[in-house]
């Protein structure tokens, strides 16, 4: 018995380490998009989001904060500023969907669900970096943010959505 | 598509229109165009920005420094000690309301729609 206990275990630790790991592979490779300067997909949402699925609340928390942290690290950048804005997106983000998970789940599906981290990442970063500047002008990329943060949400929430399916069986008979 | 997700959706199309308004509305202000520039959250230094406009200058903060360039009624950064030069990669801006923000730096720069001073915040 104790030993099946900690077999699952350990196949949930393998399996949350490759999340993290494509996580952090996935956030190298993806390209940059216009008009906003450092804003992107989003892509290492994919696995918060599958870890929640697969796994569980804490379990998503774990792989959002080394991931962005881990991501920093394999950059070469390790500048506190903008370290916070990324780790502080990532973890709002993850609490944001784990709440509508837990607590709503009947209305959203994993695309709505996807969507409410990307809004609630884009906002986080936004009124840190507000913060950080104290410049009332950033306000003007607000609704921009906002529409992209949801955008990418949809996008993210989609892929994900395949790779949950095509991942089920697999990750389910295997622990 | 569940209930919840037609909201999400309904809201992002409500916020684009919000969005387009609003940038349209903006592009479409012809008051003169005024470079701020804050470092530390401070503003050092406002420089009135037309096609005329020459000049490079270099920016400190406690963080670091940048150097911006005005040219031909647009802005650019040229130089920065920042790690991860988004603030050069981001190019020029001209349009009102754009900025261009150091974040390692704590450095932005934003160009606004009319002359800001002092005066303002205590005016009723």
């Amino acid at each position: 018995m104790k030993s099946t206990r900690s077999r699952i275990k350990l196949k949930e630790l393998i399996y949350l380490s490759i999340l993290i790991a494509l996580g952090i592979v996935l956030n190298l490779i993806e390209p940059p998009i216009s008009p906003i300067p450092g804003a992107k997909l989003g892509l290492a949402n994919i696995v918060i989001l599958l870890a929640l699925l697969f796994f569980g609340e804490s379990e998503a928390i774990v792989v959002a904060l080394l991931r962005a942290i881990l991501s920093a690290f394999f950059k070469g950048m390790l500048h506190p500023i903008p370290l916070f804005t990324s780790v502080g997106g990532s973890i709002m983000a993850a609490i944001a969907m784990i709440l509508v998970y837990d607590l709503c789940r009947k209305h959203f599906s994993i695309v709505g669900i996807s969507i409410i981290g990307g809004i609630v990442n884009n906002l986080t970063q936004f009124f840190i970096v507000l913060y950080i500047t104290k410049n009332s002008a950033l306000w003007y990329y607000f609704p921009i943010l906002l529409f992209l943060g949801g955008i990418s949400g949809w996008a993210i929430g989609l892929i994900t959505k395949i790779l949950y399916n095509k991942m089920k069986t697999v990750v389910k008979n295997g622990s | 598509m569940a209930k919840g997700d037609k909201l999400l959706a309904l809201i992002l199309v409500v916020i684009f229109i919000f969005a387009i308004g609003q940038y349209t509305f903006i592009s479409m202000s012809k008051a003169k165009r005024t470079i701020i520039i804050r470092s530390d959250g401070e503003i050092v230094q406002q420089i009135p920005l037309n096609e005329k406009t020459a000049i490079i200058t270099t920016i400190k903060s406690k963080e670091g420094t940048i150097t911006m360039q005005v040219k031909n009624g647009k802005v650019h950064i040229i130089e920065s000690t920042c790690h991860d030069k988004l603030c050069i990669k981001q190019g020029w801006i001209s349009k009102t309301g754009e900025s261009i923000v150091c974040l390692p730096n704590r450095i932005s720069i934003s160009i606004v729609g009319e002359e800001r001073n002092e005066i303002d915040s205590i005016t009723y």
